[in-house]
C-alpha cells in the first residue's frame, strides 16, 4: 500500500490543540486515520459437515444418538494489532485464519416402566470439541497468541501458552546450575529452558494446555411412582485445567491487604512445598503465564433437583379444581470441584466477582381449574 | 465551525463500521474524503494540529507528556505513592528496579504504552510531512514553517523515545507501513540515532523564524534549544553497559553555541519568582521556551487537561484521590543549607529533616522546597490558608511524609477540573524552560574544564530562588521554613574546582527541577544512575522499608525494554536491550 492510500473516515478525538495558547475558547482541530484499507476483503466462509446416528434398541428401553461434527471456517475476518511503530489508525480488516472445529455428542437414555406403577428413566450425554487454527497468513499472526516462531498453527485460540513450571529452586546449588534466568534464587520458581539457549525469556514460552475440557456431560433421572414424582439433573466439565482468580491472591504477597491462606504453606528449607517463599517484591515475574498457574478446572453441579406429589383428582372436583400439585424444587445443591481450584466457581470464568451461582429452594402449588 | 463538521464525520464513520459487515464491504474506500480532503493547504494545515495535538495526548497509564514515572518515580527524587504498593503494580516494579520480562513488557500500563502512543504521534507528523511535501511553495506559502513545526514535533517524540529505550526505531515520512516493519531498533548505533534525531532540530533551525506569531507553535529558537539538550545528552559517550566512556568536547561546544543563540535572542528570561513556572496565569511566559499547550473550556469534551499526572492530587477535602508521586525523604534532605546558604553536598542525608525541622526557626533549607513539596503546616500551593496536612495523605505508613505541589493546582483555579476520580488542569507542561538553558551551558562548560564562566550561571538561578519567596508566607508575612541560600562565591564560601562546580551543577538541576522529571536521565547522562541510586537505596531503605529488596542492576535499567509485544508484532527485528 502506498502512504498515501488512507481511507476516507476521519476522526477528531485528540486532533484540537491551543496553538495560540489561549488557554479557552473553541480550539483549531484537524485530522486524524482511524483505520487502514484492504482492496480485497472477502467473506468468509464456512464448510461443515454433520453425520448422526438415532438408534432404539431393547423394544424402546434404551434410546441413543450419536452426532460427529466437521467444521472448517476460512478466511476469517479480524482485525490483528499492528506494530506500535506503524503509528495512529493503521489497523486493517483482514481474512484471516482458516479454523476446524472437530467434535462429537452422544445421547444414550433408558427407560422402564413397572408392572407395579414405576417409571423411570436415566439419561447420560456427553460431548467433545477441538478447534484448531490450520492456516495462519503471516500479518493476521499477531492476532492469536503465540510468536513467529511458535504461532497458534496446530493450536486453537482456546489453548494457553506460557512458561512451564519446573519446581522451586532447593537450594544455591540448583540455583547455579540453572540457566540464566533473571530473579531466580532459593525458594523460587525455576522455569523450564525450552530452547535451550541457557536463558529464560519470551522465547521459552510454548503451549502448555488448553481452556477447553476433554468433556463436557450431563446426566439426567426421571421418576414417577403413583403420585410421586421425582427428576434429577446434573453436569459438569472433566479435564479441564484453567487459571484460578484466586490462585496469586493466595499464594503470593500482596502489602497493605489481607494475604491467602496457601501463603502459610509458602517454601522454606524446611517445608519444601510447590508454593514459592514468601517475597515482598516479585523480582522472579511469578505472574508470568505458566502452568504453576494452571489449575484442574474441572466441576461436576447438581443443578435442578424436584419433587412433587399429585392429588388424587377425585376428591378435588369439591373445590371446583381439576388438578392439584404441591412440588419442591431445588436448584444449584451441589457443585464439586477440585480443591487445586480456590476461587469460588470454577464454571464462571472471569476475574474474581465470579460468584457461585445461588442455592434457591422452592416449594411451588399448582392448581388447574 | 469546523470542529463541528467534523464531529459528524466521527459520528458517520462510527455508523458505518458498526452497523453491518455488508455496508461495509460495499462501502467506497475511494469516498469524496480521500482524495480531496488531503491535497488543500487548509486540510493539510490541519493535519500540522493535529499533531501538535498528538504530543499532549496521553493519560497517566502511558505518559508522553510529565515524565514522573520515569524520570521523577525512578530516581531518587520521588515515590510511586498511591492506595498500596501493588495499587499500578507495575510502576511499583519501576521503582523497585525489578524490570523482569515479560509480565511488565506485556502490561498495557507503562513504558508499553507510552512506546505506542510515542508512535502514534510521530506517525502523525509523519502523515502531516507526507501531504506537505505533496504540495508546492505556491499553493502553501508557509509550507516550509509547517514542515519545519512537525519535524519539530517528531524530533522530540524520538528524543523521548531514545532517553527510555537507548536503541529505538527511526520512523520517518518516506516509510510505508510494510517499511516500517522493517525498521530495526538497531538501524542506528548509539550516537548514529542522535544525529539522525538531531537532523529535525537542524532543519527547523534552517527554516523556522525566530518569532512566531502563534506561542503554541515551535519556532527556530525552540529547535536551538532542543538540539543543545540532545548535543549534550550525545556527548556523554556510552558504551554497551550503558557506562559514559567519554564526554565529546565537540559536542559540547555545540551546546556552547546554540545555547548562547537562545540567551542572546533575549526572548526568553528567567520568571522573577520561581513560583510563576508552576501557577495559573503565567502560561507561555518569558522562561516557557517550549510547552504542551493544555486548554479548558475550549470545546472538547472535557478539556485538553494535564492527565499524564491525574493521579498527583491528594485526598485534601478540596480533592479527594489518589496521592501518587510523592516526594523521597531523600530530595526534601536535599534542600537543606549550610551556614553559608548553600547545599550540604556530603552530609544532607545524614538526618532525616523532620516536620519539627522545616519551621519558621527551624534547619536552613533552599526556599525551593516549599515550591515543590507539600510540608505538614505549610502554605499548599501559595494559599496562606491551606495548609498542607498529613491527613491528606492516603497511605502515611508506606509513603508518608512530604506531598507532590509542582504540578497541582488550587481547586478553586479556574484551570482546575476533576474528572472522574482523577485531576487535571489546564496550566502548560513546559518542555524545556529557560532555566534549563542556562543549567545545560553550565554543565558543557564545566566539562570543558570552563568552570569559571559556569559560575554567574548557576548563581543566577539560586539569586532567583532567594527572591522566590514572596508566594510561600503564611498569612501573617513569616515564612514557613528557615530559607538560608546564597550564590556561591570562590574562594569565600566555595573553592571552585572543576570538580566542585560539577557538584554544584549537579546539585542545582536537582533542586531546581526536582518532581519535574529530568533527574533520572540526568542520572544516566552522566554515567553516575547506578551508584547514586544504590546509594539512596542503602539510606532510604530503614526509612521506607517497602523498599527493602530494591536494587539498581547496573547495565540494565538505566534503560527499559523494548516491549514484548512490539518484539512479537515486528517478527524480531527489534534486538532486546542489554541484560533483559
Amino acid at each position: 500500500m502506498s502512504p498515501t492510500d488512507f481511507p476516507g473516515s476521519w476522526l477528531n478525538i485528540g486532533t484540537a490543540y491551543d496553538l495560540n495558547g489561549a488557554n479557552q475558547g473553541t480550539l483549531p482541530s484537524g485530522y486524524v486515520s482511524i483505520q487502514g484499507e484492504n482492496q480485497n476483503l472477502r467473506w468468509e466462509s464456512t464448510d461443515e459437515l454433520n453425520m448422526g446416528v438415532d438408534f432404539g434398541l431393547l423394544g424402546g428401553r434404551i434410546t441413543g444418538s450419536f452426532d460427529y461434527f466437521v467444521r472448517e471456517t476460512k478466511d476469517i475476518l479480524i482485525q490483528p494489532p499492528i506494530a506500535g511503530a506503524i503509528g495512529e489508525g493503521r489497523v486493517r480488516w483482514l481474512n484471516g485464519a482458516t479454523k476446524t472445529n472437530k467434535g462429537w455428542e452422544a445421547l444414550l437414555t433408558y427407560h422402564h416402566s413397572t408392572q407395579g406403577g414405576l417409571n423411570y428413566s436415566f439419561t447420560g450425554s456427553a460431548a467433545h470439541f477441538r478447534d484448531k487454527i490450520t492456516v495462519l497468513p503471516p500479518e493476521v499472526r499477531t492476532a492469536y497468541q503465540g510468536t513467529s516462531t511458535n504461532s497458534v498453527i496446530g493450536h486453537s485460540q482456546l489453548d494457553i501458552f506460557g512458561y512451564k513450571f519446573d519446581g522451586i529452586f532447593q537450594n544455591q546449588g540448583e540455583v547455579d546450575a540453572h540457566v540464566t534466568q533473571t530473579g531466580k534464587g532459593i525458594g523460587r520458581i525455576r522455569y523450564k529452558d525450552l530452547n535451550g539457549d541457557g536463558r529464560i525469556n519470551a522465547t521459552d514460552r510454548d503451549w502448555i494446555g488448553t481452556q477447553l475440557p476433554k468433556m463436557e456431560y450431563g446426566i439426567r433421572v426421571d421418576l414417577d411412582y403413583k403420585n410421586i414424582d421425582l427428576s434429577i439433573f446434573g453436569s459438569g466439565v472433566a479435564g479441564k485445567r484453567g487459571f484460578d482468580p484466586m490462585g496469586d491472591l493466595n499464594k503470593f504477597v500482596f502489602v497493605n491487604s489481607n494475604n491467602g491462606r496457601d501463603l502459610l504453606n509458602a517454601w522454606t528449607p524446611e517445608n519444601p512445598t510447590k508454593i514459592p517463599m514468601a517475597s515482598l517484591v516479585n523480582r522472579n515475574d511469578e505472574f508470568r503465564q505458566s502452568d504453576f498457574r494452571q489449575v484442574n478446572a474441572s466441576y461436576f453441579k447438581l443443578r435442578n433437583v424436584q419433587l412433587g406429589y399429585t392429588l388424587a383428582s377425585t376428591g378435588l372436583q369439591r373445590f371446583k379444581m381439576a388438578g392439584l400439585r404441591i412440588y419442591l424444587i431445588g436448584q444449584n445443591l451441589v457443585a464439586l470441584k477440585d480443591k487445586e481450584y480456590t476461587a469460588k466457581d470454577p464454571e464462571r470464568v472471569g476475574g474474581l466477582g465470579n460468584w457461585s451461582q445461588p442455592t434457591t429452594y422452592t416449594l411451588g402449588l399448582n392448581i388447574t381449574f | 465551525m469546523k470542529h463541528n463538521s467534523i464531529k459528524i464525520f466521527t459520528v458517520t464513520a462510527a455508523i458505518l463500521l458498526m452497523v453491518s459487515c455488508k455496508k461495509f464491504l460495499e462501502y467506497e474506500p475511494k469516498g469524496t474524503l480521500t482524495e480531496d480532503a488531503l491535497n488543500t493547504p487548509q486540510r493539510v494545515d490541519a493535519l500540522v494540529t493535529a499533531a501538535y495535538a498528538a504530543i499532549g495526548n496521553d493519560v497517566f497509564t502511558g505518559p508522553i507528556t510529565s515524565m514522573w514515572i520515569y524520570g521523577s518515580m525512578r530516581s531518587d527524587d520521588a515515590y510511586k505513592g498511591g492506595g498500596a504498593v501493588g495499587d499500578l503494580g507495575e510502576y511499583n516494579a519501576y521503582e523497585q528496579y525489578n524490570l523482569t520480562v515479560p509480565t511488565n513488557s506485556n502490561s498495557a500500563n507503562g513504558f508499553p504504552n507510552t512506546w505506542r502512543t510515542a508512535y502514534a504521534a510521530i506517525s502523525r507528523a509523519n502523515f502531516a510531512l507526507r501531504k506537505l511535501n505533496e504540495l508546492t511553495d505556491a499553493q502553501m506559502p508557509n509550507r516550509k514553517v509547517r514542515q519545519g513545526e512537525v519535524r519539530f514535533l517528531r524530533g522530540h517524540l524520538h528524543f523521548l523515545l531514545k532517553i527510555l529505550f537507548k536503541y529505538v526505531p527511526y520512523i520517518d515520512e518516506t516509510l510505508t507501513d510494510e517499511g516500517i516493519l522493517a525498521v530495526s531498533n538497531r538501524q542506528f548505533k548509539n550516537d548514529e540515532l542522535w544525529n539522525k534525531i538531531s537532523e529535525d532540530f537542524q532543519f527547523v533551525i534552517t527554516n523556522l523564524p525566530a518569532s512566531v506569531p502563534e506561542v503554541g507553535r515551535a519556532n527556530q529558537l525552540n529547535g536551538k534549544a532542543y538540539l543543545a539538550k540532545l548535543r549534550l545528552y550525545q556527548a556523554y559517550e556510552q558504551d554497551d553497559n550503558h557506562g559514559v566512556i567519554a564526554v565529546n568536547p565537540t559536542r559540547l561546544n555545540e551546546v556552547l553555541t546554540l545555547t548562547n543563540d537562545v540567551i542572546n535572542a533575549n526572548k526568553y528570561r528567567l520568571n522573577d519568582d520561581f513560583a510563576k513556572n508552576f501557577l495559573y496565569g503565567f502560561d507561555n511566559g518569558p522562561e516557557s521556551i517550549f510547552a504542551i499547550q493544555y486548554s479548558i473550556n475550549d470545546g472538547t469534551t472535557i478539556g485538553r487537561i494535564s492527565l499524564s499526572t491525574g493521579l498527583s492530587y491528594s485526598l485534601a477535602p478540596q480533592y479527594g484521590c489518589c496521592w501518587f508521586h510523592i516526594p523521597s525523604q531523600n530530595m526534601v534532605n536535599a534542600f537543606k543549607t549550610d551556614a553559608n546558604g548553600l547545599p550540604m553536598f556530603d552530609t544532607f542525608n545524614d538526618v532525616a529533616l523532620t516536620d519539627a525541622d522545616l519551621v519558621t526557626n527551624g534547619a536552613a533549607v533552599d526556599p525551593r522546597i516549599d515550591h515543590t513539596a507539600g510540608i505538614q503546616g505549610h502554605p499548599f500551593k501559595y494559599q496562606p490558608t491551606i495548609l498542607y496536612n498529613h491527613s491528606w495523605e492516603r497511605i502515611s505508613a508506606l509513603y508518608g511524609g512530604f506531598g507532590n505541589m509542582k504540578e497541582q493546582q488550587a481547586a478553586d483555579c479556574p484551570c482546575f477540573k476533576k474528572q472522574g476520580p482523577f485531576y487535571g488542569s489546564s496550566v502548560n507542561l513546559d518542555v524545556i524552560r529557560y532555566a534549563d538553558v542556562l543549567l545545560w551551558r553550565a554543565e558543557a562548560l564545566i566539562e570543558l574544564n570552563r568552570h569559571a564562566e559556569a559560575l554567574p550561571l548557576i548563581n543566577q538561578l539560586r539569586s532567583r530562588a532567594k527572591n522566590s519567596t514572596g508566594r510561600t508566607k503564611f498569612a501573617n508575612g513569616t515564612n514557613p521554613s528557615n530559607y538560608q541560600i546564597n550564590e556561591y562565591v570562590p574562594g569565600v564560601n566555595i573553592d571552585w574546582t572543576q570538580s566542585n562546580a560539577r557538584k554544584a551543577l549537579q546539585w542545582e538541576r536537582r533542586l531546581e527541577f526536582a518532581m519535574e522529571s529530568p533527574r533520572f536521565f540526568d542520572l544516566v547522562r552522566w554515567g553516575i544512575a547506578a551508584e547514586t541510586l544504590n546509594a539512596y537505596l542503602a539510606k532510604e531503605k530503614p526509612r521506607k522499608p517497602y523498599l527493602a529488596s530494591a536494587v539498581f542492576t547496573k547495565g540494565r535499567e538505566e534503560y527499559f525494554p523494548i516491549p514484548q509485544t512490539e518484539i512479537d508484532y515486528t517478527k524480531g527485528v527489534y534486538v532486546q536491550n542489554n541484560k533483559y
